[in-house]
């Protein structure tokens, strides 16, 4: 999630000099359809919970806005508050209760590799990742995050983050059939 | 660790990263949101009124016209004109810049001058009234009979480093103001109050 840093600066300046809608509307247009995206996969496609998410995500970045540091990328750190939202929503709803150690379980009961490759959808496998593998293999594998800011912003260990991509990535393997069969369908 | 030895070929990762980065929202959620930030005195609704903004920021000007001695924004702006139009009936609030834990080295002043400065002239953009000086550190009290009492042997925390005066919505909109306000990220503290229209 990277961002030119240069034009975000001065949206972000020119919003907070008198917290104007219209101003606000740019910072919104400039940064609304990533953040959205990555909600809305976060919430494995559940579009009503990502709008949630998007708004709460908003509300407590229009609020912390004057204490950004510019440290990160305006697109990281809005996205790490849109993934605190989700967490604690999550948490909420018990959904992130299971340790991805314990959901991986549910690769087993993945489609067999003979599945039709019509049926094959990625972004749908994605979104199905269970919640834990799945941001990180969004983080790395979509986002192209390190695993260092992974860390930073799942606040987690780098360690962590590799197991989980490695665990993510034969999760959704497993999903969508054997290495060999899926190179030409991905592709 | 490479992408190959997590287990993940080329291809597989090429897949992944080509999946679409961005997605619209429904134009309807940009609305709702700016309804809550609004509602939170996060965002300053969207004024009516033609002209609007011409008016306030000749207020702005007028309002500019500062003291010369140690003022923070008025001593490096440009020169303002009298206001000749209608005045703006907006609520007022100010803004109270106190020491709180700020640092006060001589040598950051023309920073600070013109960082405030800027946040002071984008408040005037947005359509804001505004106003402010900074106060010399001397100090002198007054009884009621007029006679002095002893003020504070040292700086404290409460100590009145200077006020801006603007224009808002309500409490939570000066509210909102004083956040994006500079002196909070020098260490300072603003306390806001309502002017009474008299």
């Amino acid at each position: 999630m990277s961002a030119g840093s240069a034009g975000d600066r001065e949206l972000v300046a020119a919003f907070l000099a008198g917290r104007g809608e219209a101003e606000f509307r740019r910072l919104y247009a400039a940064h609304a359809p990533r953040l959205y995206l990555w909600l809305l996969r976060l919430c494995g496609g559940r579009e009503s919970e990502a709008e949630d998410l998007m708004q709460e995500t908003w509300l407590r970045a229009a609020e912390k806005l004057p204490d950004f540091r510019w440290e990160a990328a305006l697109s990281t750190w809005l996205g790490g508050i849109g993934w605190n939202a989700y967490r604690e929503a999550s948490r909420r709803s018990r959904r992130l209760a299971a340790a991805p150690e314990e959901s991986a379980d549910e690769a087993g009961s993945a489609p067999d590799a003979g599945e039709p490759a019509a049926r094959f959808d990625l972004e749908r496998a994605v979104r199905e990742l269970p919640e834990g593998y799945r941001e990180v293999l969004l983080l790395h594998d979509v986002e192209g995050y390190t695993h260092e800011e992974i860390a930073r912003t799942l606040e987690i260990s780098a360690g962590t983050s590799k197991s989980q991509l490695a665990r993510a990535r034969e999760w959704l393997r497993r999903r969508l059939g054997s290495p060999a069969r899926q190179k030409g369908r991905i592709s | 660790m490479s992408e190959r030895e997590e287990g993940w070929s080329e291809m597989e990762v090429r897949a992944l990263k080509e999946l679409p980065r961005e997605l619209s929202p429904r134009p309807e959620l940009e609305q709702r949101i700016v309804a809550a930030l609004a509602e939170r005195g996060l965002v300053r609704a969207r004024r009516s009124g033609r002209g609007r903004l011409g008016r306030a920021a000749a207020a702005v000007a007028a309002g500019l016209l500062l003291v010369a001695a140690g003022i923070w924004i008025g001593r490096t702006l440009p020169p303002g004109r009298a206001r000749t139009t209608a005045p703006d009936t907006s609520p007022r609030f100010v803004l109270f810049l106190l020491r709180g834990q700020e640092s006060d080295r001589p040598e950051e002043e023309g920073a600070r001058v013109a960082e405030y400065r800027a946040w002071a002239r984008g408040l005037a953009a947005s359509g804001r009234s505004v106003s402010g000086e900074k106060l010399d550190d001397r100090e002198e009290r007054l009884g009621a009979d007029g006679a002095p009492v002893a003020a504070a042997a040292a700086a404290s925390e409460e100590e009145i480093r200077g006020y801006f005066v603007v224009s808002a919505a309500s409490l939570d909109d000066a509210l909102a103001v004083a956040r994006g306000c500079p002196h909070l990220r020098h260490g300072g503290r603003i306390v806001v109050r309502p002017i009474v229209p008299t």
